[in-house]
Parts: structure tokens; sequence; C-alpha cells
């Protein structure tokens, strides 16, 4: 409670004090925005939109720090705005953060742009992560691309089978497979390593220009009509969090996100609005 | 030999019990310095690896990297490798745990941290920790393996040197055990001598030779001490030899400390004991053997009857007595004596009577003999007396024997006393005389057998010459010897006269003395005097003529015209040189009443040889009542000029020698012409001897001789014809 008096006066104060020491257009305000990867991307498109709509205002958007850094790094004010791709825990509401969803995008298992394969099943999916699928059909070894176990990402591959749930169990004792933390570090492996695949989401290959296809499962594609419909199995669904009383330029943020400006931007890289 | 006690297993108990500590300790406490630095370099590692597995999400989020719990989770879960068994902390700036990924580890955790960079600035920290349970299992495991080892070390440190300790030890025990009993057994002494040559050690054996009780009467105490004198230098030299590291033998005489005697054979060896030489000795007792050798040797070479030389050592000792013979030039003799009618006796009265009469006339005849003689028994009943070192003369060697021989006659005619019987005995001499190797042995026994066969001969108990020439004058010298004993108590000389000129007129005479033999007639005194001096016979023949001249001396005194002549009497060196001769000169003197102005002594240069002092004194005496002295044959002796000035004589009397052949021998004359000289220049008359012509009477005078006696002027006279020529002259 005192935390957030301290940083509601901490935050007027700054304000006032940019506002009184730098008038005009010469310093612009800041937002600062973080959480998970997958949403950045598309997230500094918003940003920049936003920031030619209003010059004066500045929205940065800080290196991948997951669903749950966000969460626990706006309450301490260090970002305005978290972005998760899971909703709030009972906890995490308690400590007082608000979540609003404003997209979704599916998720998807991804391979280079200069591979050849389009398309995937569920049982392709266990036996690569297993290693009984060791090639492509054009003779380049599979290079699965290993989020951690505990990832959403990887969950929700997991949900799909049984059998990939035991895969992807096995795939963590499978020595010298490649690893990646972060969605952004996983998109450029799954880019760069010959015969990678690997779990992406369909935002972040378009949002930021990625060479990556995702693949059908399943003979379904992955597009956001598809997920909307639930015809695609796997979906990311995006939050914006902020602390219970945010800023009026956070505001002002969210607003233009939700816009018809915004929406066209989130469509464009591979959102679906629920 | 407790090993506890022993110092030696102490020490080695003790090094093995520090040793296997050692390696008991060391293995594990190695072990774990190595494991636990392993495990801190690699923790470290790991936490290094993982601060920088973060750097990339710190630099790209610098304020709210902390805040992205499952980013960090996942980097240091799998980055760069997955975690093992590892707990994995992040800490913020502040030191407050940001999250932590792996299992709590069970104690003993070691962990490392390494700081968390933004850049320079440190913005937390990582730390790696990790059980360490293994290891410390791992450890004790060391541990138990390290005191097995350790064990094992001590048992082979302490067994085994003790066990190498043991069989050394047991068998230098075994050794000195037997070399302590062998010293002791043995019948020889064994003695450790020091280099001072003091007795450090000895065997029982040697205590019983020193006749020690203990060892510690005779330890320290020099060897020599109980040495014979006579042995000392030589054993002290060998002691010398042994400690410069010779093996020496010696023979010697050893004296007890109880006084006994014992003959030892000694073998020495140097010996070295902690760096020093040492003088090992060995003495073994060969008393017996020496006593056994010497009784060897007696039987071999010594009669065991008599205790006499054999034959054997007879024909030795006359073989060195003919060498030495050889040498000196001096005649050597053998006598063959055999018993006259031995081999009745044995008959008659036994062999032991035999045998008693044997040993007696052995003991009777080594009274005959001087020490370097030799009296031996040839066997039987027959004894040879060998009579070394005689005159160098044959006739005198010859009456050496022969007076030996008479000797041996009349002691073994003395009557024997054979247990209860007297017995009577005598003996058959055969003598033969040798003189270097002249003869061979086997011929010279051969000589003395058949001179004693002669004796046999001749009737028994008799003396024979080998040679019949020798023989008979060696009768003949004792038959004159006899004769002239005879003649001096019956008085059977005369005197004769020989006149004296001086300056053309008789001044007195010289007496001479002729022997009226019984049987022979007339014996001028060559044929006798010098058997007078041999027997000593010249002594009361000497005072009779010194007391005849005197009494005729009184008889002239009362004739005017003889009152004044002068009678030169002649003294042998004998006679002179009796203690007594001056007295008995003084007493003639007195009781004839004679002049002792008018009489003469007349003595030869020989007497001058020695005691020359004492010669003075005794004619200074004579000179003092008036007796007159002359020196006669001057010029053939001895005399030392030295001498003559001190002697107080009157007259030298030049000898006919010189006088003879004054004209024909040229240092004749000049020697005649020196002792005139001499004479006048000493103040002394001279007088020439045996003047013959009228030639030599003048040369004599012009040299300024003026007395003379000799043919020319009478020859030896009577007294009647004398006083005739003295009155007619």
């Amino acid at each position: 409670m005192l935390t957030r008096v301290l940083f509601l006066c901490r935050d007027s104060v700054l304000l006032a004090v940019l506002f009184s020491l730098l008038a005009g257009p010469l310093l612009a305000e800041e937002i600062k925005i973080g959480g998970t990867g997958n949403a950045l991307g598309t997230m500094r498109l918003l940003g920049d939109a936003f920031s030619k709509k209003y010059p004066n205002l500045r929205v940065t958007v800080l290196s991948s720090i997951g669903s749950s850094g966000a969460i626990k790094a706006v309450p301490k004010g260090v970002i305005d705005i978290g972005l998760t791709s899971r909703p709030l825990s009972a906890e995490e509401r308690a400590a007082g953060v608000v979540a609003i969803e404003y997209a979704r995008t599916p998720t998807v298992l991804a391979v280079s742009t200069k591979s050849k394969v389009t398309a995937i099943t569920r049982e392709q999916i266990a036996d690569l992560y297993s290693g009984k699928l060791a090639k492509w059909p054009d003779g380049i070894p599979i290079r699965p691309v290993l989020r951690q176990p505990g990832d959403d990402n990887t969950k929700q591959i997991k949900s799909l089978s049984p059998a990939i749930e035991k895969a992807l169990i096995d795939a963590e004792q499978r020595p010298g497979l490649v690893f990646a933390v972060f969605d952004q570090e996983a998109a450029d492996k799954i880019e760069s390593i010959p015969g990678a695949i690997g779990v992406t989401t369909l935002a972040l290959i378009k949002a930021e220009n990625r060479s990556l296809r995702p693949l059908k499962l399943d003979a379904i594609e992955p597009t956001p009509k598809n997920g909307s419909s639930g015809n695609y199995p796997l979906a990311k669904n995006f939050f914006i969090v902020t602390q219970p009383s945010p800023s009026a330029v956070v505001q002002q943020f969210i607003a233009f996100v939700n816009s018809p400006a915004g929406r066209e931007i989130l469509t464009q890289t591979g959102h679906w609005i629920p | 030999m407790s090993a506890r006690k022993d110092p030696v297993a102490q020490i080695i108990t003790r090094l093995a019990t520090v040793v296997a500590l050692v390696v008991a300790i060391s293995l594990p406490l190695g072990y774990m310095m190595v494991a636990l630095e392993n495990a801190s370099q690699s923790l470290e590692f790991k936490a290094r690896v993982k601060a920088s597995a973060l750097n990339g999400l710190i630099a790209s989020t610098p304020d709210i990297w902390m805040f992205a719990e499952n980013r960090i989770q996942g980097l240091i879960s799998r980055e760069p490798v997955p975690l093992e068994t590892e707990l994995v902390q992040v800490f913020d700036a502040q030191g407050r745990l940001i999250l932590q990924s792996g299992k709590e580890p069970t104690a003993p955790v070691l962990a490392r941290s390494y700081p968390l960079f933004d850049t320079d600035r440190v913005v937390g920290r990582i730390e790696v920790s990790a059980s360490q349970l293994d290891r410390v299992y791992r450890s004790l495991v060391a541990l138990l393996l390290g005191l097995l080892l350790g064990a094992m070390v001590f048992l082979v440190m302490r067994v085994l040197p003790l066990k190498a300790l043991r069989r050394v030890t047991d068998s230098l025990f075994d050794e000195k055990e037997r070399a302590e009993t062998t010293l002791h057994s043995i019948s020889d002494a064994v003695i450790t001598i020091d280099a001072q040559g003091c007795f450090i050690q000895v065997n029982p054996a040697g205590l019983a030779m020193l006749e020690a009780e203990v060892l510690e009467q005779v330890a320290g105490h020099p060897v020599l001490e109980l040495i014979v004198p006579e042995y000392r230098a030589a054993y002290a030299k060998l002691q010398k030899r042994v400690l410069a590291g010779e093996s020496m033998q010696m023979q010697f005489e050893l004296l007890g400390l109880k006084g006994g005697h014992r003959w030892l054979e000694s073998h020495s060896v140097p010996m070295q004991r902690h760096g020093e030489t040492l003088h090992l000795a060995v003495f073994r007792d060969i008393t017996e053997r020496k006593e056994a050798e010497d009784k060897i040797e007696e039987l071999a070479f010594y009669d065991q009857l008599t205790g006499l030389p054999n034959r054997i050592l007879l024909l030795d000792r006359l073989q060195q007595a003919m060498t030495a013979s050889f040498r000196s030039g001096s005649y050597g003799a053998l006598l063959f004596i055999d018993l006259d009618h031995f081999k009745t006796l044995n008959d008659t009265l036994g062999h032991d009577m035999g045998d008693l009469l044997l040993q007696q006339v052995a003991q009777r005849l080594t009274t005959c003999v001087r020490a370097e003689d030799t009296v031996a028994r040839l066997g039987g009943d027959e004894f040879v007396v060998m009579l070394a070192s005689l005159s160098m003369n044959e006739t005198h060697a010859a009456n050496q024997t022969e007076g030996v021989g008479e000797k041996i006659l009349s002691v073994l005619n003395q009557t024997y006393q054979l247990k209860e019987v007297a017995y009577q005995n005598t003996p058959s001499i055969g003598a033969t005389l040798f003189k270097g190797h002249q003869t061979e042995i086997d011929d010279l026994l051969k000589q003395a057998d058949l001179a004693m066969y002669r004796a046999k001969g001749a009737g028994r108990n008799a003396l024979r010459f080998f040679d019949p020439d020798m023989e008979l004058e060696v009768m003949q010298r004792a038959i004159l010897e006899k004769d002239l004993r005879t003649a001096i108590q019956e008085r059977q000389f005369l005197l004769y006269y020989q006149a004296q000129m001086a300056n053309g007129k008789l001044s007195g005479s010289e007496v001479l003395l002729r022997w009226q033999h019984p049987q022979r007639g007339m014996l001028p005194p060559s044929e006798f005097i010098s058997l007078a001096e041999e027997t000593g016979l010249i002594l009361p023949l000497g005072h009779w003529v010194l007391e005849a001249a005197c009494i005729q001396l009184a008889l002239w005194a009362a004739r005017p015209e003889l009152a004044h002549l002068t009678v030169a009497v002649n003294v042998s060196a004998h006679q002179f040189r009796q203690p007594d001769f001056v007295n008995q000169v003084i007493a003639v003197l007195e009781h004839t009443g004679a002049n002792p102005r008018r009489l003469k002594l007349e003595l030869t240069e020989s007497l001058l040889v020695s005691n020359v002092e004492e010669i003075i004194g005794k004619m200074f005496v004579l000179k003092a009542e008036g007796v007159g002295f002359s020196l006669d044959d001057f010029g053939t002796g001895y005399s030392s000029l030295s001498y003559l000035k001190r002697l107080p004589l009157d007259q030298l009397k030049i000898d006919k020698s010189f006088v003879r052949d004054v004209f024909s021998d040229i240092n004749d004359g000049a020697i005649v012409q020196a002792i005139i000289a001499l004479s006048q220049t000493l103040g002394l008359s001279v007088i020439a001897e045996g003047v013959e012509t009228e030639e030599q009477c003048d040369f004599l005078a012009r040299l300024g001789c003026l007395a003379y006696q000799g043919y020319l002027f009478n020859r030896p006279l009577p007294v009647v014809g004398f006083e005739e020529f003295a009155l007619r002259v």
C-alpha cells in the first residue's frame, strides 16, 4: 500500500519535474514496456505508431523478461506496462496489478524458410522430439530447439498428445539439443540452425519479419482465422498488465492499442482480437 | 632379547609408528584436499559460467532483469549445461535472494559465488553450491584405506627390520658363543695384547700358563714383565713387527706369577678392533716338548750310564777341535783309556759292580781335565779324553799331554769303593797329537787305539804315544825332570866362572851353572835350564846359584888379591818376579856375609815385558843395598828405551851375536856402535860378550867399549881354575 503511494508520488514528481523542466516537445515522455518475448515485436510496432501520433511520448520496449518478470516488475514501477502471455494468478492479483487481454495469436511449430517442410503431424512431433525421427526427408538432421520445461510454449506443445508430452520429457535427456530461454532467442536459433524446428508464435514471426515458416499441424494451417475458430488448437493470449491506476500516458497508450489503428497493426501481425 | 627392552627395537617401532601414522593420515587428508580443491574449482567455474550466461539478460534489461525469474531460471538451469546436483542461487545487489534453481544440497555444503556484472558494475551475485557428502564418504573410505596402508607400512617397517635384526643378532650371538666356548676349552693360551704391549684379554688356558687366578692380575701389565730377561729384547722387537702388520713366531721362556718356568712357542698376528691394531698371540706350552727334545739329545749324544758324551758327540767335538786347532795353530791330543782286566771284574763281581766302576772312573777322569777338554765313553770299558788348545809347539804339547796322562794314571790307580768291595784298577792309555786336519779323524782314532794297545803290550798301567820319537822325547824329558829334582836336592851342580875384563884388567866374572849328572856327565845349562823354567825348578836352582856365588864372594873377600872381583849372577825373569825375591837376595847376602857391591845381577830384556814399575821398585831396593844390575843380551829383546833410562842399571851387555858378526855384517857394527854410544849417553858401563879375536877387541876399544868377556880371554872355568887365572892376570 505504502509502496503504491510512494510510486504514485514518484511518478507524479517525475512528471511534474519533466513538465516543469523540459518544456515543449524537446524531451519526450517515456513509456516503458516489458514482458513476454512473443509480444514484444508487435508492441514495438504499436509503440512506433503511437509515438508517431504523439511525438512527445516515447515508447520503449525492453527486451524480454518473461510474463512472470513483467508481473513482478510492474508493481515496482520499473516498467509502466507489462506484457504477459498468461492470466494473473490470485496472488499476483493480490499484489496489485491488473491485466487486460488485448490479442491472441497461434502458437506454432516453425522451421526456417530454407526448409522445404510445410506441415507436421502430432506423431511426427512426438518422434522428432524423442529422437525417433532423426532426419528430414532431404536428409538434413532434425535439430529441435527446446524451451524450458516449465515454459508456456513447452506446456502448450505437451498438451497436444500424451506421446508428445513423453517425447518432450525424453528430449530433456537427449544430449546436445539446442536450448533457448527467450522467445527471440528461439526464433534466432530456428532461423539459423540447419534442420531446426521449434516453438514460436505467428505474431513473433510476422512482427519481427522472421525467415520462419509456421507449419501446418495435422494439415491445419495456423492462421488467425483458424485460431479464432478453434480449428487450430494452440494459441497464445496476450495481456497488458499495469498497476491498478496507471498514469494518463499509459492509459493513453492502452487506448491506442485498442483503437482501430492499433487493432489494424495487431491483425497485420498475426493476431486476432478475441 | 625382548623387543620391548631392546633400544634398537624401540627406535624402529617408534619410527614405524610415525611413518604409519603419516601414511594413514596423508591419504585421506591428501584426497580431501585434492577433492576440495577440485570441488571448489568446479563450483567456481560453474558460478562464473552461469554468471556469464546471465550476462546477456542483465545487459539488455539492466533495470528489470531481476524480475525475469523464469528466464533466469531457464538460463541458470540449462546454460551452458543442465544443472546436475548443484543449487544455483541468484542474489541482487543488496544480497537478497532473487531465485534459486536445483535441489538444496545436503550438508556439508561447499558454495562458490561469482559476481553478476553489468559491464563493470556489480549488480548481483550468483552462488553455486553442492553437497560434499559424497566426498566426505570417500574421504572416510580414504581414511580407512590410509589406516590399512599405515598398518601395513607399520608392519613392514617394524617387523621386517626387526626380523632381520633378530636374525643378525642371533647369528652373531651364536658366533660369539662358539668363539667363547672355543677360547675356554682349548689348551693353548689366546691372548690379546694392546699397542703398548700390555695384556687386554686372556683365556683360561692363558691364565693357567701365566699362573694367574683372575684376569685382573695381569690385565694392563706389560707382557715383557713375565718373559725371562734374555728373551725380552727379542720379544719387544717381535711386538713392534706384529703391530706393523707381520705374523711372527718365537720360542721363549716364561716366568709365571708364582715363579714357574715354562717354555712357550708363540704365534702372533695383528688384529684390527675399532680401527686400532692389536696383537693377538697364541701361546703353546712346549716345556714338555723341550724336555723331551733335551732328553732325546741326551740319549743321542750322551752315555746313559756315566752321563759322559758318547762316541757321536765326541766325534763331533773332535771335528770342531780340529777346525779350531787349524785356525789357532795350537795342538790338540786324544787319549784312549782302556780299563785293564775289566771283563774279569764283570765276570767275578757282576755287571752291577762293573757299571759302578765305570761311573767312578768317569767321574775321576773329569777331574783330570780342564773345562775346554772332553771326557767321553766310547762303550764297554773304553774312555777317550780329548785335550784342546795345547801349545803351538809340538814338543810342548806332547809334554802337556804326558802330564795329563800321568795324572790320569795316578788318579785311576787309587782304590775304588764298589759298594762294600774295595777294588784296585789300572788303565792303559794311548795318546796321539793332532793339529788342524793334517790327519783324518779315523786315522787319529786308529793311532790312539794303537798307542793304547802298545801301552797294554808294555805291561798295562802305562801311557804310550803313537809317535815313537815323540814318545822318546817325552819320556826323556820326564826322566830329566825327575833327575833335575834329584839334582837340586842332592846339589849336583857346580858354578863355573867366566872372566870379565875391564880396561885390560880382570874386573870380575860371570857365573855359569854346570850340572854334574851322575849318568850323563857335565851338562851345560842349555840342556836343563828351559826345563827348569817350565817346571818352576828354576827357583830353587836360581837360589842355590845365588847363594853359592855369594859364598864364593865372601871367601874371596878374605883374600886381598881377589877381594875386588865382582860376580855376575844370571837371574831369570821368573825368579825376579817372585814376590819375595828381594828379601831372598838380602837374606842370602846377610847370611853369607858377601859384599853386595861385589854382586851383579844380570837381567834379561824379557823381564821388561810387563809390570816394569814393580821391577823398577825391586831394583831400587836392591840398588840401595849396593847390588849392581846389568842388562844381559842387550839388543836382542824388547826393552823400550824410555824404560831403560828409568832402570837403575849399571851396565849394558852387548850380545855376542852382534860381536860375532861385527865385521861381516855392517848392521851389527852399526848396532854395536849405537849401543856403546847409548850406554855412554845414559851413563852406563858397557861390556861386550863373546869377544873371541883381537880385531874384535880393538874395534870395540876404538868405539869406546873397554870391557870384554869371551874366549879370547878365558873359557868358563871351575873356581880353582879361575882363581889361578885371576892370580896370573
